[in-house]
């Protein structure tokens, strides 16, 4: 594949989730990146051109990130089963397929418990702390720095993990996959959450250590309530409607006017 | 900056929540920052966009699962408080905006389900039809969340300037202290759950 046809999948790419449903999910998007590709292989062949597009038009469901890697290994296949003829493309062509659904799912579960359940909160915490510390020296620019702060810490990683993945897939096939299950990722995980409950803990000190002491024992009430709320299971959204609540009932019985 | 002008920025950094990229510039942290700037409301902005972030980090955006639009949420708390409304009432109205925004969401995606294989029909025979179906669902979303959050922010500055002033006292102190609570509850989310999976 030429860097610029590399380019205009990748592009397309960004585009994965454009039409996201909840029959295909990424189906749409993912048959959009790869099109300019298959257009390509099947180039002699308008009838099996058409296959392959209905083919990628069914049901496909990953991470953003992790179909960048889908979709080098899928663009690789589908240019081998195109060099194939009879039974052997028959079987070629029913590899790709199983192989999309299979590769979905798997990458899916290492994927977001990477990028969504740890590099997310950790970049998230990066930019309040980086907010919190450019109010504290009294810059003017603190949402530049916390805006700065939360795109790079999550975006760095999460753009070199497509472009990688896109061209490992490329290139070596099935094979990145197993690469990838060799990095320590249960690690960097376990560090980027444990990065983020220290963020939140230091967050919590800076913003405490500005109110007074009747607010800073409120807000330390109201810490430990989120505390038990969360373990038990509730819900942000309906934490905040107990708050709403509760202050209600408070400016009913003249606790807090 | 008028209303209308920031709820369009709002539409546009939306799309980047689902629909395009998803490089995190819709984080209610960025979208907070980037109108509180525009709109000349930086503390609140920001105060928005970290309460909403925090809230948000515990939901994870897996399998299409929907709950509530905190970058909406962010952004038309932001938006509802440069037009002057009061920061628990602005807040409240972005809790709204959040809430409905998904609803909204959850329809379109529905709809464009039952689409699906009148578009897969056509896009097989090639022809730009992929590409103009994500165009219009672009287009569609963006229009939609414009309508929301501007939806939104008029009505609730409305009630602000004819009727909030004049609410019973315990409204405003249930609006105040959900806007205050809302960083705590959202750093001790973050601190729970990250214990707990660690």
């Amino acid at each position: 594949m030429t860097p610029w046809m590399q380019a205009r999948v990748a592009g397309r790419l960004l585009l994965l989730q454009a039409r996201w449903d909840t029959s295909r999910m990424q189906g749409t998007g993912f048959a959009y990146a790869l099109d300019p590709w298959l257009s390509v292989c099947w180039a002699a062949e308008p009838q099996a051109l058409a296959d392959a597009r209905r083919r990628h038009l069914e049901y496909f469901n990953t991470h953003p990130i992790a179909a960048w890697l889908a979709a080098g290994i899928v663009c690789r296949q589908e240019a081998a089963a195109a060099a194939l003829t009879g039974p052997a493309r028959d079987a070629a062509i029913a590899r790709v397929r199983s192989l999309k659904t299979g590769l979905g799912a798997s990458l899916a579960g290492l994927y977001d418990s990477f990028f969504w359940g740890a590099l997310r909160p950790a970049s998230a915490l990066a930019g309040v702390l980086a907010a919190q510390a450019a109010y504290h020296l009294g810059s003017p620019y603190a949402p530049a720095w916390a805006a700065g702060a939360a795109l790079a810490a999550y975006n760095v990683p999460a753009f070199a993990a497509r472009a990688y993945g896109l061209r490992r897939g490329l290139r070596v096939g099935e094979r990145a996959v197993l690469e990838l299950t060799a990095l320590p990722v249960q690690s960097w995980i376990i560090g980027l959450r444990r990065a983020a409950v220290g963020g939140a803990l230091a967050s919590f000190g800076i913003g405490a250590g500005l109110l007074g002491v009747g607010d800073r024992l409120t807000a330390a009430l109201t810490f430990a309530a989120g505390l038990v709320l969360t373990w038990r299971g509730v819900s942000p959204l309906a934490q905040l409607g107990f708050a709403g609540l509760g202050g209600m009932a408070a400016g009913l019985t003249g606790l807090r006017p | 900056m008028s209303t209308a002008a920031a709820c369009l920025v709002l539409a546009v950094l939306e799309l980047d929540a689902a629909l395009v990229a998803q490089t995190l510039a819709s984080r209610p942290l960025v979208v907070g920052a980037l109108l509180g700037a525009l709109t000349g409301e930086t503390q609140a902005g920001m105060l928005f966009g970290a309460a909403f972030e925090l809230l948000s980090l515990c939901d994870l955006p897996v399998g299409g699962c929907l709950t509530w639009s905190t970058p909406v949420a962010a952004g038309t708390a932001t938006v509802i408080a440069a037009g002057g409304a009061s920061i628990p009432f602005a807040f409240a109205g972005g809790v709204l905006a959040g809430i409905l925004h998904t609803r909204a969401e959850a329809f379109e995606r529905g709809r464009r389900a039952s689409t699906g294989d009148e578009l897969a029909g056509r896009a097989e025979a090639g022809g730009g039809a992929l590409g103009r179906a994500l165009a219009y669902s672009i287009g569609l979303h963006a229009a939609m969340t414009f309508a929301v959050a501007g939806g939104v922010a008029a009505a609730v500055l409305a009630v602000d300037r004819r009727w909030w002033a004049d609410a019973p006292d315990f409204l405003r102190a249930g609006a105040a202290l959900m806007a205050a609570s809302a960083p705590w509850l959202g750093l001790a989310g973050v601190t729970a759950w990250g214990l707990r999976r660690s």
